[in-house]
């Protein structure tokens, strides 16, 4: 290679700066690289919160390292085109990370437009920041000549499936993008084949996701000479953070169990760590036996120090899963000796571990630990950990093919126009088509037996029209009401295009979509979706203003997000026609019919693509917020369709998100149509009553125990769904509404007292 | 050998021209109009990729190895579509114009990336290409495009860029036995006499009628102080023994064309004015995007004839139409004078809008005296889509946090929805209906009222009130309490001393049946000490009945005037058949004069000795109204004080009381 290459590693963190795993790696890889003279330009993406100077930085890793940083989108930036093209962030799904991430596409495309191609970007699988990036490549708008690559950390989505901690929609919707840009990514670099292949089976990846991960052992110590073996063996260390993937659990345990067997072994377990001050902290402190809780002891200590401390102890990574653990190997080349978890991947076979060569393995338990500690104590000294960092892949020049080519033909491509009585809206959403910068099109119009004088009136004066004038438009008229699934169906059995795009009466699209998206889907055969994100819109000189009220933005193929939310898609997509010989929408379903079908499509483990800048434009309607399902049939619906899934689920789909649905976000949980019984007239008598029996609580007491032993043995230990008093008024009510002039009677009675 | 120079006219193009038209020209619309030629049958073009896919794969095979093949002017990248993914070719591209290989860069084939080791331009080759050699140099119609005196250093460019036992083909015009300027195409075109260019030192094979339109040049260095000329029978031209062959041959086959150029000149020179070729050329990239252009223009018309027959119903009043309109003015009104001049002042009504109807002036006066901020929309007309986002611009700039809807109209309901979505569930919306069942015989009262009800059981509105008692026997949805309606606040309280009784009377009410009109006229002109009756209403007087003699018709009255007319009146009327809360009577309390009305059913403000006195059992009926309008004027000659305290009192009660309610409804 003699070319000078250039490469931008996109980061949040970056040592000697700030703390962090990815910011130390990222630092040896940049002094690895310098200090061997490679002719690769280094340029350094941050975001726009991290404020560093280019010259400290430079400084640090001893050569010139180019310095950008993402632009916040908090406000509209025309000269980048966010100004109502793209959405702003707070429409970005179900995650902030989705925000970043376009904040980096935007910064990088910026770039690109003033002239640096890059040959390689490379961002960190945490947080999925080259989601927008990857769906800009391989929709071919830009960065087609660079490889964009993902180096894997760890995704948060790993680490919270080792923690279950607060399960929310905003963690699913970090999963999926964290999923979605491993997924796509042009090339994955791991350091371990065992964490890749932990990767592919967590996310559900095909095999041959594989193919396209480089492994690379990473320089992960630089300037240290490594061998300097100690081996005094004194203490007990445990490195990692306090945080349960880390297991200081099993350490406290292990430790305590080893130090009663061996009553001879007089060090410390010491945590080199600082205190977090954590409820889990002090969960972690409370399992420290009383007689022994002198011995445990924090102390961090950093430099030369730490090296010491490290050099004359065991030291103890107990972690569930690592991808690499820099400490161990600087532990190894202090002259440590590690003891570690083998059932942890970066620890097991087909890493440089070998047990009882360069270090004590154990299996996982408690037990397993103790003994592991005895061995590595009494036994006698290992000899260091080798390793040797690879040349990484940015250094070599080969080319994979991923840029798209010329799409050599321009396919058919059938617009599909559902409509029922929304034909008032018609020629703005056939206007909309007949803009389209595509030239090949055809467009059906599906009437489902519509009753509105206007669409009756309009649909005639199409088909005239078409019979004077004609053009590539059908329109297919439902002789009864079918519903949205089975026109939808019908028209996509009617259609001859390679491409099928719904489209609603009301709604319009970009016209310069079906090109693009064609475009994409003919040179990437691996996608079968390309999805729009959309803008709602009141009035159709909105759009050309780019003036919109509200955006809903989608992640493409999420299957366990999308069990929860629609992030897949709108309605309106384009899709590959052969999907259809596979699937259909369901007739069954009177809303959600898209969800639905994109959820079976996704679980099939096909892909999408989704566009950064808005192409779809929703019309809102005074009844298109009517419509909109309330919360009971949002379950029934929801219900329905899981029942219809095909069984068993595959392996990309974690289950853990449906706990989530709990912590919906408060303007989901009450939508603005939320259906509210009026309050029966019977429960506030009842709770009036109940409010003056509590005035004697012997009374109310009593009351309450003897009404609950009434209760029917079919509704004890359910949840208590209602007031029990309650149910007493309406078995009242029941009883009484036979007897009609009665209740009338007692009615009037209890109204006029219930006014004074 | 005849050499003609090209023609020097003023007008004729030179070369930096020509490489600035080059440079100018769009590779994407370029790209169209050579796709329109290729559509419109010029088999040439299909004919030169085979061509010149041959003599690659030939020089190729020829060589063993890997060919470096550069496209010296590789323009949108037309040959580098199919030569990139020959087989053992290695495809570079060059150009000058970064305008024209814009849509190779974008859409680049695969045999070209990365695209920084293939693709290289700028305005001079050598420092594009930098130390780079290679096997096979090709042009095609590149050196056409150039005048004669470019092309001997374009050919030595190309010669620095071949590497030993390369080779140079040019695919350019047929042989000619003289340069000579063809035509105006792309602003200029030559046809060449390559010989002329061509030193010692090389190999020239012609390949001539290979290609209906082209001839081939094949030039390979002989490393030999002469030049050799061969013809090439065929593509597989290295698989037999070349022809040799001398100038004069080449120049005789260059006659035929020679002929046709001749012949073309003395047509254009006979058919003066010439047709301008410019013309010619965007003629045909305008028939490139002709079939597309024509498609779309079906669709968009059909979209336009569908647009008119909406316009043209007027029953489809939300229609928009699909021409781009003249942005129209934004005619809601929000804390307009007329609405905020006498509201009364209260803090807690700082976040509250109240939503009523422009046109509604009853309504909207009534609402418009209550505290908090107004917006008027209009009700006649759809709303505009400006105006909602104006509406919800202003309520989202006063931090309102309760909206109350004054009436109901279908703009008021789509307001609201869209108010609701945008500023959030934690804006309160309310419904005030100021209607009876007496005017339900309307359908837009009926209607209007069953939709509040829908609204307030699906919990959109978060209560619904009413300005009629007891309204909430026809539904449990609606507030049990009446809500009061205020008078207006005036800036300058009406005198506190009494003034007695100076004959004049005011009726502003129209004529109708609900209204009572005649019954109140001829009671009030019954009443001797009334001298003059004011009516704002034309009605029919007969002579016959005497009283209408009484009346003075005013003409339309303003809240301005009828305000100075209820500082000069001492009584009004306003007995009307059926009520919630009449305005005219909440402004002459203001005014301190009072008004004679039918009986409201406030509630506890009906026992008030004021009200009493005002209120008429019977207003159907004129001995009882002209009764109880003597018993006022009776008191105010006799005691004015007493009416007078009784007034203010009462009006004081009834503005702590409404104001009280109001809040207890908005739940402030």
């Amino acid at each position: 290679m003699n070319r000078l290459r250039k490469v931008c590693l996109v980061t949040g963190e970056l040592y000697p700066f700030t703390g962090g795993g990815i910011g130390r790696l990222i630092h040896n890889l940049l002094r690895h690289s310098i200090d061997r003279a490679t002719p690769v330009e280094f340029h350094l993406l941050l975001p726009h919160q991290l404020q560093l100077r280019e010259e400290a930085i430079s400084a640090a890793c001893g050569r010139k390292v180019i310095l950008h940083r993402a632009r916040s989108l908090d406000r509209p930036q025309p000269d980048i085109g966010f100004d109502g093209t793209y959405p702003p962030p707070w429409a970005l799904s179900s995650t902030p990370w989705h925000g970043q991430s376009m904040e980096f596409m935007l910064r990088l495309k910026d770039l690109a437009g003033r002239g640096t191609r890059f040959d390689v970007i490379e961002f960190p699988d945490y947080q999925g920041w080259a989601f927008c990036t990857l769906q800009e490549k391989h929709l071919g708008r830009a960065f087609l000549d660079t490889e964009i690559a993902v180096r894997i950390h760890s995704t948060a989505g790993i680490i919270e499936n080792f923690e279950r901690r607060h399960l929310s929609v905003e963690q699913l919707g970090g999963f999926e993008l964290e999923r979605k840009a491993l997924l796509d990514a042009d090339r994955i670099v791991a350091h371990l084949r065992p964490i890749a292949e932990f990767n592919c089976r967590f996310y559900g990846f095909p095999s041959s996701w594989l193919e396209r991960v480089s492994i690379e052992f990473p320089p992960v110590v630089v300037g240290q000479q490594h061998g300097a073996a100690g081996n005094f063996r004194r203490q007990l260390v445990f490195g990692g953070k306090i945080q349960p993937i880390k297991r200081p659990d099993l350490f406290v345990r292990g430790a305590a169990l080893f130090m009663k067997r061996c009553p001879d072994f007089a060090g410390q377990a010491i945590f080199a760590t600082p205190p977090a001050e954590s409820v889990y902290e002090r969960e972690t402190m409370a399992l420290i036996p009383k007689d022994l809780s002198k011995r445990f002891v924090f102390l961090d200590v950093q430099g030369a120090e730490r090296d010491r401390l490290l050099g004359e102890s065991l030291v103890v990574v107990p972690s569930d899963h690592e991808s690499l653990n820099l400490m161990v190997y600087e532990a190894c080349g202090a002259g440590g000796t590690p003891v570690l978890n083998g059932t942890c991947p970066a620890f097991g076979a087909d890493t440089p571990f070998l047990d009882e060569v360069n270090c004590h393995k154990f299996d996982g338990s408690c037990d397993g630990l103790a003994k592991a500690l005895e061995k590595a104590w009494r036994g006698k000294a290992i000899t260091p950990v080798e390793w040797k960092p690879d040349s990484p892949y940015w250094e070599s020049s080969e080319e994979r093919g991923f840029a798209p080519t010329i799409a050599k033909s321009e396919p058919l491509v059938s617009v599909i126009i559902t409509n029922y009585n929304l034909a008032l809206h018609l020629p703005e959403a056939i206007a909309s088509v007949a803009a389209s910068s595509y030239p090949n099109l055809e467009t059906i119009i599906v009437d489902d037996a519509s009753t509105a004088p206007l669409d009756r009136l309009f649909l005639d004066e199409i088909e005239r029209n078409q019979a004077q004038h004609p053009t590539n438009l059908r329109v297919l008229r439902n002789e009864v009401n079918l519903g949205l699934a089975s026109s939808r169906n019908l028209a996509i059995q009617e259609a001859k295009g390679r491409y099928v795009l719904p489209l609603d009466a009301d709604d319009c699209i970009n016209p310069g979509f079906i090109e693009l998206a064609v475009r994409a889907l003919e040179n990437r055969a691996e996608y079968d979706i390309v999805v729009p994100t959309a803008a709602y819109f009141l009035g159709d000189e909105d759009i050309p203003e780019l003036r919109f009220c509200d955006y809903a933005t989608f992640l493409g193929d999420v299957p366990s997000l999308g069990l929860l939310e629609n992030r897949f898609s709108c309605a309106t997509s384009m899709m590959r026609r052969s999907l259809f010989e596979r699937f259909s929408y369901n007739q069954m379903l009177s809303s959600y019919e898209d969800w639905d079908l994109y959820l079976r499509v996704a679980l099939d483990g096909r892909r999408f693509l989704v566009t950064n800048d808005v192409h779809f434009y929703y019309r809102l309607r005074k009844n298109s917020m009517v419509r909109s399902v309330p919360p009971q049939r949002h379950a029934e619906l929801l219900a329905r369709i899981y029942e219809a899934l095909p069984r068993p689920l595959p392996p990309s789909v974690h289950l853990f998100g449906l706990a989530a649905a709990r912590s919906l976000p408060s303007h989901l949980a009450s939508a603005v149509t939320q259906d509210i019984e009026p309050r029966p007239f019977r429960h506030e008598i009842i709770d009036g009553a109940n409010s003056l029996l509590k005035l004697m609580p012997g009374v109310h007491q009593v009351l309450r125990r003897t009404m609950a032993l009434t209760r029917g043995a079919a509704t004890r230990g359910k949840p208590e769904a209602r007031p029990l008093r309650h149910e007493l008024a309406d078995s009242l009510n029941a009883a009484l509404t036979p007897v009609a002039p009665l209740k009338r009677a007692l009615k009037r009675v209890l109204l006029s007292q219930s006014r004074r | 050998m005849i050499e003609i120079p090209p023609p020097s006219s003023p007008s004729s193009p030179d070369a930096d021209s020509s490489q600035d038209y080059w440079r100018r020209m769009s590779g994407h619309a370029y790209r169209q109009l050579i796709e329109g030629r290729e559509g419109s049958g010029q088999e040439g073009y299909r004919r030169q990729e085979e061509v010149i896919s041959g003599l690659v794969t030939g020089e190729q095979r020829r060589r063993g190895h890997e060919l470096a093949l550069l496209e010296f002017g590789c323009g949108f990248g037309r040959h580098a579509s199919y030569l990139a993914s020959l087989e053992k070719v290695a495809y570079h591209g060059y150009d000058f114009s970064e305008e024209m290989v814009t849509p190779l860069r974008q859409q680049p084939p695969q045999g070209m990336l990365p695209l920084g080791d293939h693709l290289f331009v700028g305005p001079d080759a050598g420092a594009s290409l930098g130390e780079r050699l290679f096997d096979f140099i090709l042009t095609v119609s590149v050196l056409i495009h150039n005048p004669p005196q470019r092309i001997r250093p374009l050919l030595e460019d190309m010669a620095r860029l071949l590497r030993p036992g390369g080779c140079i083909c040019l695919v350019e015009n047929k042989l000619v036995p003289f340069t000579v300027y063809e035509n105006n195409w792309h602003q200029g075109c030559w046809l060449h006499r390559y010989l002329d260019s061509i030193g010692e030192g090389w190999d020239v094979h012609v390949g001539h009628d290979l290609i209906s339109t082209h001839d081939v040049y094949l030039l390979r260095p002989n490393e030999q102080p002469r030049r050799r000329l061969f013809l090439l029978g065929d593509l597989t031209y290295g698989d037999h023994e070349p022809q040799p062959t001398s100038e004069a041959t080449l120049d005789q086959l260059g006659i035929a064309k020679a002929r046709a150029w001749a012949a073309s000149v003395e047509g254009s020179l006979r058919d003066q004015p010439a047709q301008d070729l410019k013309t010619i050329e965007a003629e045909e990239l305008l028939r490139a995007e002709r079939d597309q252009l024509k498609r779309r223009q079906n669709l968009l018309s059909l979209a336009q004839e569908l647009a008119a027959i909406r316009a043209a119903r007027p029953e489809e009043r939300r229609a928009t139409s699909i021409a781009p309109q003249a942005a129209s003015a934004v005619s809601i009104e929000f804390d307009a004078a007329s609405d905020s001049h006498w509201a009364h002042q209260d803090p807690r009504f700082s976040r509250v809008v109240h939503v009523m109807h422009q046109e509604w002036h009853g309504i909207r006066a009534a609402a418009g005296y209550l505290p908090g901020h107004k917006l008027a929309i209009p009700a006649n007309r759809s709303i505009r889509p400006g105006e909602v986002k104006e509406a919800i611009d202003r309520c989202g700039a006063v931090m309102a946090r309760t909206v109350v809807l004054h009436g109901w109209s279908n703009n008021a309901d789509e307001l609201l929805h869209l108010m609701r979505r945008t500023l959030g569930p934690s804006t309160r919306i309310f419904a005030i209906w100021l209607g009876t069942t007496a005017q339900f015989h309307h359908d837009i009262e009926q209607d209007g009222l069953a939709r509040l009800i829908d609204l307030r059981r699906r919990g959109f509105l978060e209560g619904l009130g009413a300005v009629k008692p007891d309204l909430h026997v026809l539904s449990s949805a609606i507030d049990r309490e009446v809500i009061l309606s205020l008078p207006p606040r005036l800036s300058e309280t009406p005198a506190e001393t009494p003034r007695g009784f100076g004959g004049k009377a005011v009726i502003p009410m129209p004529v109708d049946w609900r209204k009572n009109f005649y019954t109140t006229l001829f009671a009030t002109s019954a009443v001797a000490e009334v001298r003059t009756i004011f009516v704002t209403a034309d009605f029919k007087r007969h002579p016959e009945f005497e009283g209408s003699k009484k009346a003075v018709h005013l003409p339309f009255l303003d809240r301005w005037k009828l305000f100075r007319l209820l500082g000069e009146v001492d009584v009004a009327l306003n007995t009307s058949l059926s009520e919630c809360q009449p305005m005219v009577a909440l402004e002459a309390l203001a005014f301190g004069v009072p008004c004679l009305t039918g009986q409201l059913g406030l509630g506890d403000l009906d026992r008030h000795p004021y009200q009493q006195k005002v209120q008429v059992a019977r207003v159907d009926s004129l001995g009882a109204v002209r009764d109880a309008l003597q018993q006022v004027v009776d008191l105010l000659q006799r005691s004015p004080a007493e009416l007078t305290g009784e007034l203010n009192d009462y009006r004081t009660a009834y503005c702590a009381r409404g104001l009280q309610r109001l809040g207890e409804f908005l739940r402030l």
